[in-house]
């Protein structure tokens, strides 16, 4: 049997993943795509939507048994019912896992509306940002305690934005060799840049207030696992960013030219922010289990 | 401190430095066909990267700071409550100590409380008789966050 607290960081890391999928992949087709295209996409990428809906919901009722786990010490704890329902009626982990269900469960109860990417833009949104008032930006008060908890929400937000929209980007790169919808896709890939810096930097600015307020000095520590694991994670942002980079300003000009090499570069290079991506998720799912000492 | 100062500065100069190099890739050459992306984003984004050494969403564990009576202290007089000054603030009700003297038998304790408008101070009167002797405190702690701690401490009531 896994020890609780590897539970723990599991059970994150699936609730990360598919919050981040539905939010990213909503917005793109809320946001980014217009009208024709976005039906397209949200069609072909129903199957996403579907899955990052029920593994919220799973992940999201599971947390709750592994957290009594967890404090208790032992997996007896796990169905526990009066350390069950003192978490959840005594402490602010239990407040934020019943928003958390609500919003997961809203999510589920809206699939059979396959337009309403709005909706669940919002609902991912909100269940995105419940990350933060558990993770935690709760270890400052007054003033200070609530900037870090936006902070937290807002670079949870734009993080998730950028690596859930990802996801989507495939759908469009493929229809810019259809006529039908080669205007459509320029237009979203046009706006998929511009959000895409927006969100990139609003990552990298909350990213470093959050160090700033959690560690108060720089993560150089390396017999530290916690800082060692947030340079790592660093090192995939970074590596995510400058596949960005390539992508936007060395392929995407190559689009008139080379068209096709380029929509496979862009792909390819696509894929790779996502791999690194999945290995960010993975490493904040383990953060949230280590003493950020 | 130090440090903040030179990335400042870092930042400074690459926000100046980047444009023209991020110039480069704008203009008619844009496969978008269309204005050219808004550089001024770019920019600050390419500089941001030069102090990228930051970044994290963590989380914090509530470590015992403080304790009366003190850790390996003496006490002449049998305390009538013990206090334990954590990092973070704590969930009560799922915090506590167990009290226990040389011989291993469990002193009776009430129930754990936060000191209004400070809840890192967890206060645990003590209900049972403290005789002179060594008295070890198992103490367990559940942050506001979901972390939990825990750690043991000695303290003698006597000369």
């Amino acid at each position: 049997m896994i020890a609780p607290h590897l539970a723990l960081a599991l059970v994150r890391l699936c609730f990360d993943a598919a919050a981040i999928t539905a939010f990213g992949v909503s917005g793109f087709i809320a946001c980014i795509a217009p009208k024709r295209l976005g039906q397209a996409i949200a069609a072909s990428s129903n199957f996403l939507i579907v899955a990052a809906s029920s593994v919220a919901v799973i992940s999201t009722v599971a947390w709750l048994p592994i957290e009594a786990a967890v404090i208790g010490d032992s997996w007896q704890s796990a169905l526990d019912r009066g350390t069950l329902s003192v978490i959840l009626y005594d402490t602010a982990i239990g407040k934020a896992w019943l928003v958390r269900l609500v919003l997961s469960l809203l999510l589920t109860a809206a699939l059979p509306w396959r337009s309403a990417s709005m909706v669940r833009l919002a609902l991912s949104g909100f269940l995105l940002a419940s990350l933060a008032l558990t993770g935690h930006a709760n270890m400052d008060e007054g003033t200070r305690g609530v900037f870090h908890i936006l902070n937290d929400a807002l670079h949870v937000l734009a993080g998730g934005a950028w690596l859930g929209s990802l996801l989507a980007l495939p759908g469009c790169l493929a229809r810019l060799g259809d006529p039908a919808f080669c205007a459509e896709a320029k237009t979203a890939l046009r706006r998929f840049s511009s959000a895409g810096h927006l969100a990139v930097a609003l990552v990298i600015v909350t990213g470093i207030a959050n160090t700033v307020l959690v560690l108060q000095h720089l993560p150089t520590d390396f017999t530290s696992t916690y800082q060692m694991l947030l340079v790592t994670k660093i090192a995939c942002v970074a590596g995510m960013t400058g596949l960005a980079v390539i992508n936007r300003y060395i392929f995407v000009p190559r689009m008139p030219r080379q068209s096709d090499r380029a929509i496979i570069q862009i792909r390819n290079g696509t894929y790779a922010e996502l791999a690194l991506g999945a290995g960010v998720l993975a490493l904040v799912a383990f953060l949230g289990i280590l003493d950020p000492a | 401190m130090e440090e903040g100062a030179f990335l400042k500065f870092n930042l400074v100069v690459k926000a100046h430095g980047v444009p023209r190099l991020a110039g480069r890739f704008s203009g008619p050459a844009d496969g978008l066909g269309e204005g050219s992306p808004p550089m001024k984003t770019t920019t600050c984004t390419l500089a941001l990267l030069s102090c990228l050494l930051f970044d994290g969403s963590a989380s914090a564990h509530a470590h015992l700071r403080a304790e009366d009576p003190a850790a390996g202290g003496t006490v002449t007089a049998a305390p009538a409550a013990l206090s334990l000054t954590f990092s973070e603030g704590l969930e009560i009700k799922l915090s506590g100590v167990t009290l226990k003297g040389a011989d291993g038998n469990a002193v009776s304790t009430g129930a754990p409380s936060l000191s209004p408008g400070d809840d890192k101070l967890m206060t645990v009167p003590i209900t049972g008789q403290l005789g002179t002797g060594v008295y070890k405190v198992d103490w367990h702690a559940l942050a506001k966050d979901g972390h939990t701690t825990h750690g043991t401490y000695q303290f003698t009531v006597g000369h």
